[in-house]
């Protein structure tokens, strides 16, 4: 129990001070009698009890805990309300081909769905499952949809490597508040075991973390072998500490019980000799960006570039290209932006995005100049433009790129394409009839990110599209405003994806915030304790006081 | 005036009557049952020597040569002790009717030529004693002073009463509110040879029962103080107490052979004396 207002405590002392003083003297009524005698024998036959000496302090202590009640009350007592006990939840759940035993995936569903009842409504659930085929993936509120997704398993018939879905639960960990990290497969029967934040505590540096228990190669003792991947200092809790750069690899002896400490909770059997259990924790890459640009970049160029960091830039006058400056510094930067200019030599392994660039070294060819081209057949679900809207912005003028993947075709040809490494806009922004909207900064971002080898899909663009792979999500903002949010599933169809209704897409800026409508969360009752505000304890005091009193002064005049 | 007229018209008619009489000094009206100084002719007998020639009855001597002398009934006067008490407790109506008894049986005995010893418990003033007629105003006022102070019946018999009495008999007049123990000082007159005549003074006032609640009790005689919750048990238990020490009293005084009477406060003095004639103390 707090209080709101500590001084009613004081307030309850001296109440309860005066009160007693009061009593003390005010209820002794002074009566002169004859022979004390009298009254001293008659009391000493029925002195000498509890029962009687309680009877005599009786009003007094009423009154007393009248005076404490009401002096709690005027403290504003409120016991603190329940913060919420249970966490957004990464549920990862293995699929590899050992599940195929009979008994096995059913045993792993339960043990995932009792992670996923435990939740609270309104607890972001992740569920990645790890395949042969890839990593499948959920996101939502809905334990119900989560349980759905959990029953929905088919093992493969290869051993799944876990290393892409950890990614991808790890990714989807950092945007989620505090979550708990769980890894289940059939060998690591303790879905507790390993918690994020044990991670994060245990490793904060590291970019990678493995986790191999041994057996007992020289009759030493199980050994937990843990691999740190990344560079910095790590410390593993009070067990190790040292400089990781690269790969390095740590043995720490199992305790008596099994416990390591990383605080991997496990026990005794629980680690069969060999298990091997990965989490991969990298860093999340923020894209090098060399801007090659006239003196002075596009607007839209400079707005896409506040979005990233470490950015440089070379200034080179317009319509020229790059001589070999960029060969000295491309191993610094994921990704070369060419702002109306072309590299004079090709570069080996470079990734670049070409902005209505002129002849020269280029990965692909450029076709006649065509004014007011008219833009059709715009892959507006693609990736790169997926949420820009370029369709609906017509340059003034522009080049076809021939080669590469096309995602705009004007008459001219392609006038926005793709290839491996490099992406190509055929024409100035700024020659468009609309340059200053937010199309080509994120336009530019996409492209920014989808070269620079970040992860194609991102946390926050994950949406649960519906059970039956509709089309669009309808999400909230923060202000309730609603949204329908396009989507399609980029992933290969494979003989046990039929019915994929996990789609990603990748958000607008504008919709980073936005949530799964609340039409989504059609909740189990639930079994976690959600949030509970403060509950007031001065209206019952005050009430008990109140009852007190009368209680009080009924004894008093029986 | 503690007396009016007709109340003291009412005293000159009464006179104690006593069980026995201890041999006293002073001759008085009250004939005794053995041969002593007195008016009335008892009986001759045989002169023995060492008999004064002035007992001797010469007109038998005359008549029949015996030489005999005349006995006469001894008229000897009573001691009559009265133990008032005047502690604090003994106040308003208590206090005036004890006075009245007390000063009843002073002027009684002062009347009929008995000694009077007057032993206050309590109060202001000492014991004193008082003989003839002519001091019974002085007996009043000395009676019917202030009261005051704590009742010790057994303290103050040993405190004023006269060294070398010869018993007598002894009036205690008191509502026996005595800490120390009524009974005791009631033995200590016994012990000298006394006859007891005890006189409790009922006080409708001390039988007052405070209200329910807490209570702060204060002793009126000796200003000690007792905190109790008075409730329906209490007083239960008090009147269980107060009953108790009554029959406790009228038990000792059965016991030991003296005459108890309960006189209320607020009893009409005429009634008092007749029931007190009727119980055989007085006559008139």
């Amino acid at each position: 129990m707090d209080f709101a207002q500590p001084q009613g405590l004081w307030l309850a002392g001296a109440t309860a001070f005066v009160l007693l003083t009061y009593l003390v003297r005010r209820r002794a009524r002074r009566v002169e009698v004859p022979f004390l005698g009298l009254w001293a024998g008659a009391l000493s036959e029925r002195r000498g009890g509890f029962g009687g000496a309680l009877t005599r302090w009786f009003d007094l202590l009423l009154a007393l805990l009248a005076a404490v009640a009401v002096g709690l009350a005027s403290g504003s007592p409120y016991v603190p309300g329940a913060e919420s006990t249970v966490r957004d939840l990464v549920l990862v759940i293995d699929g590899g081909v050992e599940l195929r035993a009979r008994g096995r995936a059913e045993r792993l569903e339960r043990v995932a769905a009792a992670e996923v009842v435990r939740r609270a409504p309104g607890t972001r659930i992740v569920v990645v499952r790890v395949e042969p085929g890839g990593p499948r993936l959920h996101i939502g509120t809905s334990r119900r949809n989560a349980l759905d997704f959990l029953r929905d398993h088919r093992p493969g018939w290869q051993t799944a490597d876990p290393v892409p879905a950890c990614e991808l639960a790890r990714e989807a960990a950092r945007e989620l508040r505090e979550p708990d990290l769980v890894f289940c497969t059939y060998r690591r029967a303790r879905p507790d075991g390993f918690r994020l934040r044990t991670i994060r505590e245990a490793a904060p540096n590291a970019g990678f973390v493995g986790v191999e228990v041994l057996g007992d190669p020289e009759g030493g003792g199980r050994l937990a072998r843990v691999t740190l991947r990344g560079d910095g200092e790590v410390s593993i809790g009070d067990r190790w500490s040292g400089t990781v750069e690269g790969e390095r690899t740590v043995d720490l002896p199992l305790g008596e019980d099994g416990e390591i400490t990383l605080q991997l909770k496990a026990r005794g059997d629980a680690f069969p000799v060999d298990d091997r259990l990965y989490l991969h924790l990298p860093e999340r890459k923020r894209p090098r960006v060399l801007v090659v640009a006239p003196r002075e970049p596009s607007p839209f160029l400079v707005s896409a570039m506040r979005a990233l960091e470490e950015t440089g830039t070379i200034r080179e006058p317009l319509d020229r290209t790059v001589p070999e400056r960029v060969g000295e510094v491309l191993e610094i930067y994921d990704v070369v932006v060419f702002d109306r200019c072309a590299p004079a030599t090709e570069f080996a392994g470079m990734r670049a995005i070409y902005i209505a660039p002129p002849e020269g070294a280029l990965p692909f060819q450029l076709g006649t100049t065509m004014e007011a081209p008219a833009l059709f057949d715009v892959k507006e679900a693609h990736p790169l433009l997926a949420g820009t809207g370029l369709g609906r912005l017509p340059p003034l003028e522009a080049r076809a790129i021939r080669g590469g993947e096309a995602l705009a075709l004007s008459a001219a040809g392609p006038v926005v394409a793709t290839g491996p490494g490099w992406v190509a806009l055929g024409y100035d922004p700024e020659k468009c009839v609309l340059a200053s909207s937010p199309a080509y900064p994120l336009f530019l971002r996409n492209a920014i990110l989808a070269l620079a080898g970040d992860a194609p899909v991102r946390t926050t663009e994950f949406v649960r599209i519906g059970e039956r792979a509709a089309v669009t999500q309808l999400m909230q903002a923060p202000d309730r405003t609603r949204r329908s949010i396009g989507a399609r599933w980029d992933g290969p169809p494979g003989f046990w994806r039929r019915d994929e209704f996990v789609v990603a897409v990748n958000f607008l800026e504008r919709d980073i915030d936005l949530e799964p409508a609340e039409a989504d969360s059609d909740e189990l009752p639930a079994v976690g304790k959600p949030a509970q505000p403060d509950f007031p304890l001065a209206p019952p005091f005050a009430a008990g006081a109140f009852v007190l009193l009368l209680v009080g002064w009924w004894w008093f005049w029986r | 005036m503690i007396f009016d007229a007709r109340e003291m018209a009412q005293l000159r008619r009464l006179e104690i009557l006593a069980a026995k009489v201890s041999k006293g000094q002073m001759h008085g009206e009250r004939e005794m049952k053995r041969a002593g100084p007195g008016s009335g002719f008892r009986e001759h007998r045989q002169y023995q020597s060492g008999d004064s020639l002035r007992q001797v009855d010469w007109n038998v001597y005359a008549r029949s040569d015996d030489l005999v002398v005349k006995e006469f009934d001894a008229e000897e006067a009573l001691d009559i002790v009265l133990v008032q008490d005047r502690s604090a407790s003994m106040r308003g109506a208590a206090a005036r009717t004890a006075a009245k008894v007390t000063a009843a049986m002073g002027a009684i005995a002062l009347n009929q030529f008995d000694r009077v010893v007057w032993l206050p418990v309590g109060g202001r003033r000492g014991g004193e004693s008082f003989a003839g007629k002519n001091r019974q105003s002085e007996m009043f006022a000395a009676i019917d002073g202030e009261v005051g102070g704590a009742t010790d019946i057994l303290g103050s018999m040993r405190a004023q009463m006269p060294r070398g009495g010869r018993g007598g008999l002894a009036f205690v007049v008191s509502d026996f509110f005595d800490p120390s123990g009524a009974t005791r000082g009631l033995d200590y007159l016994l012990a000298r040879g006394y006859q007891l005549r005890v006189i409790e003074i009922d006080d409708p006032e001390a039988l007052f029962e405070p209200p329910m609640g807490r209570t702060l009790l204060v002793d009126r005689e000796t200003g000690e103080t007792l905190k109790i919750d008075i409730t329906e048990e209490v007083l239960e238990a008090y009147r269980h107490a107060r009953t108790q020490r009554v029959e406790g009293l009228q038990h000792f005084c059965k016991r030991k052979g003296a005459a108890f009477q309960r006189v209320r406060a607020d009893q009409p003095f005429f009634e008092i004396v007749r029931n007190v004639i009727a119980r055989g103390w007085l006559a008139g």
